[in-house]
Parts: C-alpha cells; sequence; structure tokens
C-alpha cells in the first residue's frame, strides 16, 4: 500500500478536508485539490494511486477531467463521488471505466471498499502492465522464423500444420518451438498462449511479418 | 269698438313711421283710455237679501255668500246686491216692525228694486207683507222655509223661492243605521220663535219612528240645564238637536254654538238635519248643502228677473245628503261602514292613504325599489368580497403550489445542498472512527473534526430552513427586512442550481439600502422565480457566458430596484406584452405562472415588475418596490391584499418538516 497515492477533487472544502482526514486517518497518503484545473497542474509523477473525484466542479466538471486524463494517457482508476446521483452522468461515468460511482452522503466504509478496488485495480494495471513490457521484450528477442512458428503455435496450429505452412520439417518446427519457449522464458504452451493473449490486448504487432 | 281699432291702427302706423327714437313722442304718443266694455251697458239689477235671522248666521253667511259668488260671476246680469237682517230670532219683531219698515222704506225711496231675496220663514212673511211699501214691483224669491208652512201662506202670484224639506226623518234613521239598538232619541229646541219653527215638521215626520223609538222633547231649560241633563245620557240614547237661538233663561246663542256646548258634554250621540252644524259636534245628518241652495237661488234670481212678471213655479233642488263628522264617529266608537256608502263623511282626520294614494303608492314604490337595490347591492358587495376573498385564498395557494413547484424544480440542488455538508459530516466521523480504533486520535485532531461536524451541520441545516421558509404555508407577514438579505438568500439558495447547470452569478448588492416593508418569502419567490427563469432561458446560450446577473440598487426618489438579466436570447418582441399573463409561457414544461405569481406578488407591495430585452442581448426583469415601503411608520400585522387563508392545512408548519 506504501506509494500509492489518492488524490481528492472536490470544491467543497468541508468535504475536501473531511475526505482527505478519512483516508489519512486509514493509512492513506492524500493530496486534495478544489478543481480539475488544479488537478491536472499538479505533474503526475507516475505514483500508484486513484482518483477520488466530485462529479461537479466548478469550471471543468468530473467527466471532463475523466475524459482529459484518458487523453493524457494518465490511467489512474476513478472513483466519482455526486451529491446528486443523476443516471445520465453515472451511466457516462462508468461506461468511460469508472471504479464507482458514489452518491454523497457515502458511507465511509462503503467509500474505503471503492479506494481500495480502484487502488487494486491501478496495481493490477501497472502489474499487467508489466508483464506485457516483459513479453513484448521477450517477444523481441524472437527470430524471425521462431516469430513465425509463435503465432501459429498460439493459434492452436500443429507442428505438421505449422510446416506445411511455413514450407518447412517438422523436426525444424519442433526446434523453433523449443527456442520460442525458451525465449518467452514459458514452461508450457497454455502460458505461451496468455502471454499472447496479453500482448495482443495492449495491440503489440501479430507477426513481424504478416 | 271699430273706432278705437283704425285709432290703434293709426297710432301704430305713427309710431312706426316715427321710428322709436324719440321718447318725447313716445310718451305724448299714449292714447286716453279706451272704453272696454263689450256688451251695451245694461243697467244692473238691484237685489236686496232679507235675512230673517242676523247677519252672521252661519246658514246665511253661506247660502248668501254662494248666491253672490254666482250672481257676480262673469257673464251674468249685473247686479247690486244690499243685504238686511231682521233678526228676529232674539228679537220678536212684532215690537219694532212698523219702524224697521219705516226705516227700510227710507233707505231704500231712491232704489229701484228688483228682488228680494228672503232667508227664513220670518223674512218670507215681513216681505209679502211689506212688499208694496217698500220694495214696489219686486219679485220676492224665498229660501229656507219648509214645504209645509207653505201651504198655509197666501204669496204673491209673482213670487217664487226654493222650499226646503228638512230630512228629519232621514236625519234619524242615519242614527238607527249607526246604533240599530238606539231605544231612546231626545229633540232639543230652545224657547225663541225661530226655534220652535221646526218642531212642528219634527213632530210629523217623527211619528213614523213612535214604534221604535221612545222620542222625549227637551225645550224650555236653560243652557245649563240642557248641558247637566245632556251629559246624564247614556251612550245607546241619541240626541236629536234643532237649534237653541233662545234658552229659556233667555240668553241667546248662534245655534250652532249651543250645538257646540252640547256636544263638548253629551254622552249620547248628536244628529240634526242642518247644514251649518256639521263639523260643530252633531254625528250625523240628512241635510242639504247651503252652498247648493245659494247657487240654486243665484239662478232663481237669474230667471226671474228676466222675465220680472211671468210666475214661475217653486224650484227644487236635490235629496238631502248624508253627511257625517268622521271625529264624532270616532268619538262614539260608531263605524263608518254602517252609514250609506253615498255618505259624505268629513273630517276624516288626514290620512297619507286617502289624500295622497298615488304619492304613498310611489313612494313605497320608490322605496320598495331602492330597498330591492340597496339588497341587491349588498347582496352583490357580498358576493364580491366572498369572491375576492376566495380569489385572494386561491392566489395564496397558487403561490404556495408555485413555490412548491419551484422547490421541486431545484430539487437535484437542494439535495446537493444538503448531501455536501451530510457527506462530510460521514467522513469527519468515519476519520475519527478511524483514528480511534487504530489508537492515533490526538485530541487536537478530534476537535477540529467535531468542530467541522458542527459546521457541516449548520451548513445542513441552513438549507433545510431556507427550502423550509420557501415551501411552508403561511399567513402573508409584513415586515422590515434589508433587502440584501433577502436577495442573498435567493442567491443561497440558487447557487446550487446555478452551479448545475454551469451559469456564473454576477451580483451587486447594495447593503446600505433601508430597510422596506415586505413579506420576505413572497419578494424571495418572486426573485427566485425571475432567476430561475433567467436560467432557463439559458439553456441553449453555451456554457461559458451563461450569465445571471442580479443587482440590487437605490432607485428613484427613495425607491429600491432588483435587477435580474440573463445572457439567453431574450423574450420575443411580440410576447414581451403578455409576458405576465397566467398560463403563458414559451417553455415546454412550463405552467405559465411564475411571472404572473410574481407580477402578483411585487404588486400586492405596491411595487412594479417590468420586462425588457437588452441591447446585448438577453432580457432585463425589474422590480421597483416603491419609497412608500420604506419603513418609517409602525408595522401593520399583515396587510390585508396579502392575507392568506385563515384557515390552512397546518400539517407542514405544525410537523416542522420539509415536504419536496
Amino acid at each position: 500500500m506504501s506509494g500509492a497515492v489518492v488524490h481528492v477533487v472536490d470544491d467543497d472544502e468541508q468535504m475536501r478536508v473531511a475526505l482527505a482526514r478519512l483516508l489519512r486517518a486509514e493509512g492513506y497518503e492524500v493530496r486534495s485539490y478544489e478543481s480539475a484545473g488544479h488537478f491536472l497542474l499538479t505533474p503526475p509523477d507516475g505514483r500508484p494511486g486513484c482518483v477520488l473525484l466530485d462529479l461537479h466542479l466548478p469550471g471543468p466538471s468530473g467527466l471532463d477531467l475523466q475524459q482529459a486524463l484518458q487523453q493524457h494517457a494518465i490511467a489512474l482508476p476513478i472513483v466519482f463521488l455526486t451529491g446528486r446521483g443523476d443516471i445520465a452522468s453515472s451511466v457516462r461515468a462508468m461506461k468511460a471505466g469508472a471504479v464507482d460511482f458514489l452518491t454523497k452522503p457515502v458511507d465511509p466504509h462503503t467509500l474505503l471498499v471503492a479506494v481500495d478496488t480502484a487502488l487494486a485495480r491501478d496495481r493490477s494495471r501497472r502489474a499487467s502492465l508489466e508483464h506485457v513490457q516483459d513479453f513484448a521484450s521477450r517477444l523481441a528477442r524472437l527470430s524471425g522464423r521462431e516469430r513465425s512458428v509463435f503465432d501459429q503455435v498460439v493459434i492452436g496450429k500443429l507442428n505438421k500444420q505449422i510446416g506445411d505452412t511455413l514450407g518447412i520439417s517438422e523436426r525444424t518446427v519442433k526446434m523453433h518451438r523449443a527456442q520460442v519457449m525458451a525465449k518467452m522464458e514459458v514452461a508450457s504452451i497454455a502460458e505461451l498462449v496468455h502471454a499472447a493473449e496479453i500482448l495482443r490486448s495492449v495491440g503489440a504487432p501479430r507477426s513481424n511479418d504478416a | 269698438m271699430a273706432g278705437s281699432g283704425v285709432r290703434l291702427l293709426a297710432l301704430a302706423a305713427e309710431l312706426t313711421w316715427a321710428g322709436l327714437t324719440s321718447p318725447m313722442l313716445r310718451a305724448q304718443a299714449i292714447p286716453e283710455p279706451v272704453p272696454v266694455a263689450e256688451s251695451p251697458s245694461q243697467p244692473p239689477w238691484n237685489v236686496v237679501t232679507l235675512i230673517g235671522a242676523n247677519f252672521l248666521t252661519p246658514s246665511n253667511v253661506t247660502i248668501d255668500g254662494a248666491m253672490r259668488k254666482a250672481l257676480m260671476a262673469p257673464g251674468r246680469h249685473p247686479v247690486n246686491l244690499f243685504s238686511e237682517a231682521l233678526d228676529a230670532q232674539r228679537f220678536p219683531l212684532s215690537s219694532i216692525e212698523q219702524e224697521f219698515a219705516a226705516l227700510l222704506a227710507k233707505k231704500y225711496a231712491t232704489t229701484h228694486v228688483d228682488a228680494v231675496v228672503t232667508l227664513g220663514s220670518a223674512a218670507l212673511d215681513f216681505a209679502e207683507k211689506h212688499r208694496d211699501e217698500l220694495w214696489p214691483d219686486a219679485r220676492i224669491l224665498f229660501q229656507v222655509v219648509p214645504l209645509e208652512s207653505l201651504a198655509n201662506r197666501s204669496l204673491s202670484p209673482t213670487t217664487t223661492g226654493i222650499p226646503v224639506q228638512w230630512d228629519i226623518a232621514g236625519t234619524v234613521e242615519l242614527a238607527l243605521s249607526l246604533r240599530p239598538d238606539t231605544r231612546r232619541l231626545v229633540v232639543i229646541h230652545g224657547s225663541g220663535d225661530f226655534d220652535r219653527s221646526s218642531v212642528h215638521v219634527t213632530r210629523r215626520q217623527l211619528e213614523a219612528f213612535q214604534k221604535r223609538l221612545h222620542i222625549e222633547y227637551w225645550t224650555d231649560a236653560s243652557m245649563d240645564q240642557f248641558s247637566r241633563r245632556i251629559e246624564q245620557l247614556s251612550p245607546d240614547d241619541a240626541v236629536l238637536y234643532l237649534s237653541i237661538a233662545r234658552d229659556a233663561a233667555g240668553r241667546t246663542f248662534l245655534p250652532r254654538e249651543a250645538l257646540a256646548q252640547l256636544a263638548s258634554v253629551s254622552r249620547a250621540p248628536i244628529y240634526a238635519p242642518f247644514d251649518s252644524y256639521i263639523g260643530h259636534g252633531i254625528v250625523a245628518g240628512s241635510l242639504y248643502s247651503y252652498e247648493a241652495l245659494g247657487t240654486r237661488m243665484a239662478d232663481l234670481v237669474q230667471e226671474a228677473l228676466a222675465a220680472p212678471t211671468t210666475p214661475i213655479p217653486w224650484a227644487t233642488i236635490t235629496k238631502a245628503s248624508c253627511v257625517a263628522d268622521a271625529r264624532q264617529l270616532e268619538h262614539f266608537g260608531m263605524s263608518q261602514a254602517r252609514l250609506p256608502s253615498y255618505c259624505d263623511v268629513r273630517f276624516a282626520p288626514p290620512s297619507l292613504w286617502r289624500d295622497y294614494r298615488w304619492y304613498v303608492v310611489g313612494a313605497v314604490l320608490a322605496i320598495l325599489a331602492q330597498s330591492a337595490l340597496i339588497f341587491g347591492l349588498v347582496f352583490q358587495r357580498r358576493a364580491r368580497r366572498t369572491a375576492e376573498e376566495e380569489a385572494r385564498n386561491r392566489r395564496s395557494e397558487l403561490m404556495q403550489a408555485s413555490r412548491l413547484a419551484l422547490a421541486g424544480e431545484l430539487t437535484a440542488s437542494i439535495a446537493h445542498e444538503i448531501n455536501q455538508p451530510l457527506g462530510a459530516i460521514l467522513a469527519n466521523a468515519g476519520a475519527a472512527e478511524a483514528l480511534l480504533r487504530r489508537g492515533k486520535a490526538s485530541s487536537d485532531e478530534l476537535s477540529s473534526i467535531i468542530a467541522d461536524i458542527k459546521k457541516a451541520d449548520l451548513r445542513a441545516s441552513e438549507v433545510i430552513r431556507r427550502v423550509r421558509a420557501l415551501v411552508t404555508s403561511r399567513q402573508s407577514d409584513l415586515k422590515a427586512e434589508a433587502m440584501d438579505s433577502i436577495v442573498g438568500d435567493v442567491l443561497a439558495f440558487l447557487r446550487g442550481e446555478a452551479e448545475r447547470r454551469g451559469i456564473t452569478i454576477e451580483a451587486a448588492l447594495d447593503a446600505g439600502l433601508p430597510q422596506m416593508e415586505v413579506d420576505r418569502v413572497q419578494v424571495q419567490q418572486a426573485i427566485a422565480n425571475l432567476c430561475v427563469n433567467a436560467m432557463d432561458a439559458m439553456a441553449q446560450t453555451p456554457q461559458g457566458s451563461r450569465r445571471l446577473g442580479i443587482r440590487l440598487a437605490a432607485c428613484g426618489d427613495g425607491g429600491i430596484e432588483i435587477v435580474v438579466t440573463d445572457t439567453g436570447p431574450g423574450v420575443p418582441q411580440d410576447q414581451l406584452p403578455r409576458l405576465f399573463e397566467s398560463f403563458f409561457t414559451t417553455k415546454v414544461e412550463g405552467m405559465g405562472l411564475g411571472l404572473s405569481i410574481s407580477r402578483s406578488i411585487v404588486e400586492a407591495h405596491d411595487g412594479t415588475l417590468s420586462a425588457r430585452n437588452l441591447d446585448a442581448g438577453g432580457a432585463e426583469f425589474r422590480i421597483l418596490f416603491p419609497a412608500s415601503r420604506r419603513v418609517t411608520k409602525p408595522l401593520k400585522a399583515a396587510d390585508e391584499s396579502l392575507a392568506a387563508s385563515p384557515s390552512r392545512p397546518p400539517s407542514v408548519k405544525t410537523q416542522g418538516t420539509v415536504r419536496l
């Protein structure tokens, strides 16, 4: 948990102070901002965390800020807080990836659960982000032929089929396959398929020569 | 006649020719008196009225007066009238007859008398006897001589007259019809010759009543004796009074004076057959009108003198007729209804109804019409008051409904305003809990948490107070209010809503204004309506330029203005005049009541509400409260024009909750 920061954005000073106080008491590190602008003016330091965001803010609203963060590829999970729940806004917020949409007055426990969820999501995002980077760098180590074999393997082709497709012998396929497994640092075909899934999800190139 | 006409014509011509410039000429031109007689002059007839009694005897005065009047009427033959009186009622004629005749002879020596009208039997006898020596050739015309007595007289061939036949029987009949149970009739007459003259006739006529009535004749008594005896009579008796010209004691009277004296003490009703008695104590009588007699005599004189030597039969006048005295009838408790319908009832106490029937009917109708009008107006006034009160109640309810609607419209922002501090409270409490749980709670931190909780709580209750003040049903309440506080409250109320809609509020409130006597909530409602209206108007305005302006400032001579502006599209010019009408709306969901209610509120405060479009775009609504609303006098408890319904469902107030 250490190192994570909860960013509280609320124009209402009483609310802002109370939220910060609650989160600090629960052991979180908190930074408060009175408007979307103030938040954006603070340079992101890349630390893990989440945003506790009031939907209605003077000037740009919470939803505006959510959009801006996405555009700036700042993927901090957002928990929305609002004094008046209107369905349209909550749907928009959730579609745009908000972790939760809480209505004030919010029960401290509910709030903490939402913050924890957001932080966990941030962690797992960061973790999967690291995975992707690992797999990507490993993938980069594959030779052209190995990469072709990798692509065929992860879509479930048999060695013989791969050999026919690539015009190489089944034996050669087996050799490349072992090389791929070693380079990708996986122990089973299942792991290899998982790595391929992750890479695909972040849009890694399917094949160097495809 | 023709000559004078010509002369007048000539004179007129002369005047015309000479012109009217010379007063001298005109003065000289006044003609000498022109004779006006239209017919060749006739020698007047000389007529002597010879009165048997004295000049003042009422019957004589009446008859003579009527005759004179008729004879002197225009168009009649000219007449010279002379009067002589024998006064035979009081002075026996026998003793002075010769001397009196001689006096008259001397008196009329140079006057040719054409006719002698005699009044009474004595006068007729005297005239017949002395005609040749006094008034040779004169025609004698008698009057007031009983028919019965004429049979015993030998009259000159040219003598004629109007005999009378006193209707004594008819008079007694009247007495009997007024009092059918009358048993006794007392006939009273005096002791003089005249008094006795009608007794004979009376006895004859009363013979017919012998069976029905006990008839007594009282005579030869002094007036005092008569009075005492008449006092003893029972009301069931009846008195027939003939005359008392002289009583047994030798006192002389005018007969009707004696009658009046007796009537004043009599307990029995008195009747008499003589016209001159009516009004002087008799109840009723069947009698001849002396005035008719006099008039008839005048005709007879004319007829007789037109042909001086032609014998003329006796004249008659119409039958004796019933005359009654209403005062006497009432005095004796007798009913007029018992009298014949033709009976002339005189001296009826003035009766509005009888004398002024149509005036009375008219007046009554007028009063009725007026009453109906007044009633109608009063009714109408009441109906109007009821309607006004009803309208006031409705308006008050409408205002209330409109305030609720306003609150409903603002629900989201109200909820936000309340949830904000509530959220802070919960978060603070959660923080305190966590600190305590972890044993990290410092008392400094805890007290600042508690202080914040209290602050947030107060803030929430302030929001609730504002909402409740707006929506609670209430009586109108005029108080001295600081206008900036009123407007400030409205802005606090609307701030959330403005924020929600991305509207910037630009307020310029002059805090140094004098207090005004207003109903705080109503004025807030009016202002809030205008503000919400302005915010609605800016729905299509781009986000950055939505500005709600509100300005509170002194204006003119002591008034205060509240101006609300927006940056919306403004009011279409053709809709400006209808803007404040009820149910006029340009909004899809609007009821069209907000502005109408705002205006009626402002007007109930003697103010005005106007709208115009701004040159720079947007609309401006301007409330103006006049200087008369400034607090300078003691406040009234409530303004009639703002009074709300006295009986309201008290739910909201007593429960102390806000129902949105």
